[in-house]
């Protein structure tokens, strides 16, 4: 609706702005926040909670001391432990199971009690692929035209009606750097030597810290098709090298599907004229007793499937995308050369400078270059993901 | 006797006229005073043309009361004004109406004893019409010393529109009234010989010699005054302020739209509507205008007697009227005649113009945004008459010019449609039909954020009236009407998800509407209406072959409402006037449809879902029956002042679903239903008024309201609106109230003229259900999203000269309250927002100033056509007024943005023309 506006305006022939907006807000509210997942994978499920903080706070300040369980509705009760602060664990190691319903019962150290709604765990669908493709499309933010790759998945579910599914990916890729490092210059026993280990190429990760869920209530068949999950811009790293991506897959309950969506519209609000009335967003947790006490977070019970796949460096070429390289290390801006003799009194050495080459034939100059130019570990680590090699 | 000594005082005067030796050019004499004063003399040289007047004015003296003496013998007048003198040809400036004179002179009023006229006194030939006696009544049925009743209507010469508010009178012994909307008058005269004076605002004056013998009709014409365009006239509305036990009605004319500085050069009826009392808007771009405390849909906007559903295009920059096409438009905002019904807050009853009668003529306007035409004329002698108008953007132009844009393509258009045919057939029956037609449309390239990419809208509407007067005593009007919004929007960017949804309401009515005039004292209105709306809630189908959406639709819903109602307005006495009526809406809700059955003491929720009821076709679902008392009255405490009190209910079965504060053109009407009560409110409210004569007319007027609204429609958090099959569960239903006081002073006359309002107001609404979703603000009353307490506007007009006029606007308002995010929290790995209590924070207050010129062409009234240049700069202060502040959680931080719909000042000009 924004862009709508902005049209209206621009038709008009007048700018509308839309400017940072300083505010002032009189009281934070502390309310306990419920996170807590429970999947079929067999493993020890954790519960966080914690409380609600000021918009300019650093942390949230976790629970401690609650007595936390899950009840398998006709079933077993799971017992939590406090692993960390605000963390639980279950016990056991215990897979839900699809089909069965489950309770989350939470008792904090003052007496107050809360329980979650009858929770019923979807039975998981798997993905049948995941793929890229390139797409240019309007920037949300200003007029300029994006270019990059939308990651999308497909699945299909002929076992039910409709389907809702939360997603959860992980981007890991490679790091270059220019000009790595030869030599490692052992500051305390200066001297020169030569690396064992290549640090030329790093790998680095992401993870998904949105919202994303959908439905596929409302279709003519249970399956979705191209439904996006990441999009990564040509000026973004992940795409210069070889690239994964992981997607856990949730499926989840409407009632879910619902919360998870209004809790993005609460979040991402794009302040037209017609924005949704805000409000805090109400889960699937009450007290036992006082119906008004506010409490804020979601019991998910979800059946969980995961695939992943790998892309080399230029999958996407043929379509049309190039990935941005970036300019900040140019070579005449970045190196330094200095006598070997004189080495120990370049400060920096084996923080911010790497000793690149030496000269070639007579050994007696180093070629000094920036570590972020000539160590990938500045930028990530070395260890690769084991499944990139399979 | 009398007569010798009228004739002997006539010759006097004929002597005195006549050029003596010592007497001088009247323009030389002028010319004097101003050399030796500071008076400066403003008048038509013509006028003076072969006057000689006495020269003797001794400077040593005041000069006005010497200037009279100058005048005496010359038909003219003077009018004085600071320093300037104006002189007047043959008319009277009266700065007070004849009856505040007739009260404040000491004279006593002698009954004069009038003799039955004969006819030699009418010999004279050529006489105008001004100047003819005119016999009334049945000379036979003549009774001296009796009263007789003298009525008619008032209409506009040339094109017979009534003249509403004419002031009719006669001065000795003074007896007078205004007309009503039909331009009707009736008056108690004695018998015999009298003068009727008739006034009206940009009319000329007046007069009709008479001669009464009984009960008898008086059609009087009255000619536009050409030359006194918003002149110092007598305003006989003003009377109404002080003397009409309506309260809380304002009367917009074309006039008032001519005055407030348009935006983007579109003369807006409504726009205007909310620079008087109590009439609030959000902020541009916003559609909605709340009145009294009440929600955005809460107003009935009746076309000719039929409602219209969407009354914006563009987001409520420009509405849906072209001012060119209508004669004016009542806004009621309390104490709603019974006759109205179907809304709580307020009706604005815009009616179209009455076609000329005469001959072909228009109007026109060229602005930088939209053009318009209106053709009006007659279709042959004595046939019907028309009229016939249009208004478009050129928008789709100018974004086809644009190349290289993201916008390109885009496209978006609207443009209207107004036609009216009418037919006077006889004396006792006239028909009219008119119709309307609006589009809107949108085309977007891409849009994630609203999840569709194009829609479009449109609404219909179809009236016929006819008119039938029984006799002198009874007339009615029957009416059919038709209106139908409908949208459709739709959305493309993921091929598997393309749809597109259709909406649509359709409303059906037949009234019959009573009006029974008894006498002076009293007068009945009664009547009935029958209407039957269908609402299509929501198609929704697959488009291109890709799309996975399946073809989905929400049930359609049907109601009839049946509504007769009676009222009686009766003035016992000239201080006291009451006004009483009921009407009893009768809403029944009509199959078929299926209706949820929820578990009791359980959450209306998808889980709780224990059985399903099915209704046939036409099978009464569910009905609500109940009264609408309307009831106001008036009190004169003196000649100038009085005091009104009003109560009315109103009730409403069709609801806009509004989840945000401002009106979106998706927003859905919906039935009231098994689980949609009727929406009710009570309004009582009390004021006080008070006219000021003197140099300057002003009217002044106190009214202080309460408001008591059952069932006021709100939702969950989240609620999402568009196809929703079960509504109910998102629905929540609570208490409103609002309350406030209107400070209103007027000025109408003189060259400084305008309006300041002040308004303290508040609206709550109390969401106090039996779930924690249902519990808004822990179950106290809170403000609702449109509660302004401060609300201060004003217009002020300058002429400077008959052509230059300047006008500011004024508008100050609190902000409008909203909720703050005052936490956050972590869920899942992303941050999350914890929202203050629903509406406990406002956005910054709302002020902002426009500017506006008129520059007319002359007044010759032979001129092909006539124009303006309208100049004006709307926002003048460049004020960024937020319009919204909103909160994004935007890589865990929680960023705070305020969005301005014109942060900087709009200059536009427009060119209007009649012809």
């Amino acid at each position: 609706m924004k862009r709508l506006l902005y049209i209206a305006l621009f038709l008009l022939g007048f700018d509308a702005c839309v400017e940072p907006y300083d505010f002032e807000v009189r009281e934070t509210d502390e309310v306990m926040v419920v996170d807590a997942v429970l999947t079929n994978v067999s493993e020890h499920h954790t519960v966080r909670l914690s409380i609600s903080y000021a918009l300019d706070g650093e942390q949230a300040t976790n629970v401690s001391g609650a007595t936390v369980s899950v009840e398998e509705v006709g079933g077993m009760q799971y017992a939590y432990t406090e692993v960390e602060a605000g963390v639980y664990e279950s016990d056991l190691e215990y897979a839900g199971v699809p089909g069965h319903s489950y309770i989350l019962h939470v008792e904090l150290n003052d007496g107050n009690r809360f329980v979650s709604s009858e929770e019923f765990l979807p039975s998981p669908v798997p993905i049948d692929s995941i793929y890229g493709r390139y797409l240019e499309q309007n920037s949300q933010v200003d007029e300029s035209q994006l270019k990059g790759v939308q990651f999308m998945v497909d699945n299909h579910n002929n076992s039910e009606e409709f389907s809702s599914y939360r997603y959860e990916y992980r981007e890991d890729y490679e790091v270059k750097v220019p000009y790595p490092s030869s030599y490692e210059w052992l500051a305390a026993e200066e001297v020169l030597e030569l690396r064992e280990t290549y640090i030329g190429t790093c790998y680095r990760f992401l993870e998904s810290n949105e919202l994303i869920a959908e439905t596929t209530s409302g279709q003519v068949e249970n399956r979705l098709s191209e439904f996006p999950i990441v999009y990564i811009e040509d000026n973004e790293a992940q795409l210069r090298y070889t690239f994964s991506l992981i997607v856990d897959q949730f499926s989840i309950t409407p009632g879910a599907y619902q919360y998870y969506k209004n809790l993005k519209e609460n979040n991402e609000s794009a302040g037209s004229f017609f924005d949704k009335q805000k409000g805090t967003v109400l889960g699937n947790m009450s007290h036992v007793s006082d119906a008004s006490y506010p409490i804020l977070g979601y019991f998910e019970v979800a059946g969980v499937s995961t695939d992943s796949r790998v892309f080399r460096a230029g999958s996407f070429r043929d379509q049309g995308f190039s990935p941005i390289q970036p300019y900040n290390c140019i070579y005449d801006r970045v190196a330094d050369s200095v006598a070997v003799e004189e080495l120990p009194k370049y400060s920096g050495l084996g923080f911010s400078y790497e000793v690149y080459q030496l000269t070639f034939p007579s050994p007696d100059t180093a070629i000094i270059i920036t570590s972020t130019c000539s160590d990938c570990r500045k930028h990530g680590t070395l260890d690769k993901p084991d499944f990139w090699d399979q | 006797m009398r007569y010798l000594i009228l004739i002997l005082f006539l010759a006097v005067a004929q002597l005195g006229a006549a050029q003596t030796p010592d007497s001088v050019r009247l323009d030389m004499v002028l010319a004097e005073i101003e050399s030796h004063t500071d008076y400066e003399f403003s008048y038509r040289s013509e006028w003076l043309n072969g006057i000689y007047v006495s020269s003797k004015v001794d400077y040593s003296q005041p000069i006005v009361p010497q200037l009279d003496q100058v005048l005496v013998n010359t038909v003219l007048t003077f009018y004085i004004m600071g320093n300037q003198i104006v002189l007047l040809n043959n008319q009277e400036i009266v700065t007070e109406p004849v009856f505040v004179q007739s009260i404040n002179s000491k004279q006593e009023v002698v009954p004069e004893d009038e003799d039955v006229v004969f006819s030699r006194e009418q010999s004279g030939q050529d006489l105008s019409l001004e100047e003819t006696l005119l016999d009334v009544g049945n000379r036979k049925l003549y009774e001296k010393g009796k009263r007789s009743t003298l009525a008619g209507y008032v209409r506009e010469s040339g094109n017979g529109t009534p003249v509403q508010d004419a002031y009719v009178y006669i001065e000795s012994p003074f007896i007078g009234t205004t007309t009503d909307a039909e331009g009707f008058y009736s008056l108690n005269v004695p018998n015999g010989k009298r003068t009727l004076l008739i006034q009206s605002v940009n009319m000329k004056n007046t007069h009709r010699r008479l001669m009464m013998y009984s009960d008898g009709r008086l059609d009087v014409d009255m000619a536009v005054d050409v030359i006194a365009l918003n002149s110092v006239v007598v305003s006989a509305e003003r009377e109404a302020n002080t003397k009409s036990p309506q309260m809380g009605l304002t009367k917009i004319s074309p006039e008032n739209m001519k005055i407030v500085p348009a935006l983007l050069g579109e003369k807006d009826l409504v726009r205007v509507a909310t620079t008087t009392a109590g009439v609030q808007f959000l902020g541009e771009g916003s559609a909605g205008i709340n009145i009294r405390g009440g929600k955005a849909d809460q107003n009935l906007f009746l076309f000719d007697g039929t409602p219209v559903y969407n009354t914006n295009h563009f987001f409520g920059f420009f509405s849906v009227f072209n001012a060119d096409a209508l004669s004016g438009m009542n806004l009621y905002k309390s104490a709603i005649p019974a006759e109205y019904g179907g809304r709580l807050s307020s009706v604005f009853d815009i009616k179209s113009k009455e076609p000329n009668k005469e001959k072909y003529s228009g109007s026109g306007g060229i602005g930088p945004v939209t053009s318009k035409l209106m053709v009006e004329g007659p279709t042959f002698k004595n046939g019907p008459t028309f009229m016939v108008g249009g208004r478009a953007t050129y928008s789709d132009y100018v974004l086809n010019k644009i190349k290289n844009s993201p916008l390109k393509n885009n496209d978006v258009s609207f443009y209207d449609l107004v036609g009216k045919l009418d037919y006077e057939i006889n004396d006792k029956n006239s028909v009219s039909v008119s119709g309307y037609y609006s589009k809107d449309r949108f085309q977007l390239s891409s849009d994630t954020l609203l999840s569709y990419t194009d829609f479009s809208y449109s609404n219909k509407l179809l009236t016929a009236n006819w008119r039938h007067v029984f006799n002198d005593k009874l007339q009615a009007d029957f009416q059919a009407g038709m209106s139908q919004y409908d949208y459709d929007i739709g959305y493309d960017v993921l091929p598997t998800q393309a749809f597109r949804i259709d909406y649509g309401v359709k409303e059906n009515h037949l009234s019959a509407k009573f009006d029974y005039y008894v006498n002076e004292k009293l007068n009945y209105k009664f009547g009935m209406q029958v209407k039957h709306t269908s609402v299509t809630p929501g198609i929704k189908s697959p488009t291109g072959s890709e799309s996975l959406v399946d073809k989905d639709r929400v049930p359609d819903e049907q109601g009839v409402e049946l509504a007769p109602y009676a009222s009686a307005l009766y003035s016992p006495t000239d201080k006291l006037s009451v006004e009483g009526g009921v009407r009893l809406s009768m809403f029944a809700v009509l199959g078929p449809g299926e209706v949820n059955e929820y578990a009791p003491n359980q959450p209306i929720d998808q889980n709780y879902v224990i059985g399903t009821d099915t209704y046939g076709k036409n099978e009464i679902v569910k009905t609500y029956i109940g009264p609408e008392y309307r009831l106001s009255s008036r009190y004169s405490l003196t000649e100038t002042s009085s005091v009104k009190a009003s109560y009315n209910r109103t009730r409403q079965n069709i609801h806009l679903l509004l989840n945000s504060s401002s009106i979106a053109p998706t927003d859905m009407w919906r039935l009231s239903g098994p689980y949609i009560k009727p929406q009710i409110s009570d309004q009582v409210s009390l004021g006080y008024y008070r006219n000021i004569y003197g140099k300057h007319a002003l009217e002044m007027s106190a009214e202080v309201y309460y408001k008591h609204i059952q069932n006021l429609l709100d939702f969950k958090v989240g609620a999402d609106l568009q196809f929703n099959k079960h509504i109910e569960t998102d629905l929540l239903q609570g208490t409103g109230k609002s309350y406030g006081i209107e400070l209103s002073l007027k000025k109408s006359s003189g060259w400084l003229t305008g309006w300041i309002n002040y308004t303290y107001s508040r609206s709550l609404i109390q969401l106090d259900g039996d779930f924690p979703d249902e519990i808004i603000n822990g179950g106290e009353f809170f403000p609702t999203g449109y509660d302004k307490p401060h609300y201060l506007n004003s217009v002020t007009n300058y002429k400077f000269t008959r052509r230059l006029t300047m006008t500011v606007n004024f508008v100050y308002a609190t902000g409008v309250p909203t909720t703050y995010p005052t936490g956050k929290y972590t869920f899942q790995g992303s941050e999350n927002l914890l929202y203050s209590d629903r509406n406990s924070y406002r956005i910054p207050d709302y002020f902002r100033v426009d500017l506006g010129i008129n520059i007319e062409g002359n007044h010759k009234i032979k001129k092909l056509a006539h124009s303006y240049w309208s100049f004006s700069v709307y926002n003048l202060l460049g004020r960024d007024n937020v319009y919204s502040t909103f909160f994004r959680v935007e890589d865990g931080e929680v960023k705070g943005y305020k969005m301005t719909v014109f942060p900087s000042p709009i200059p536009t000009i427009t060119y209007n023309f009649t012809f």
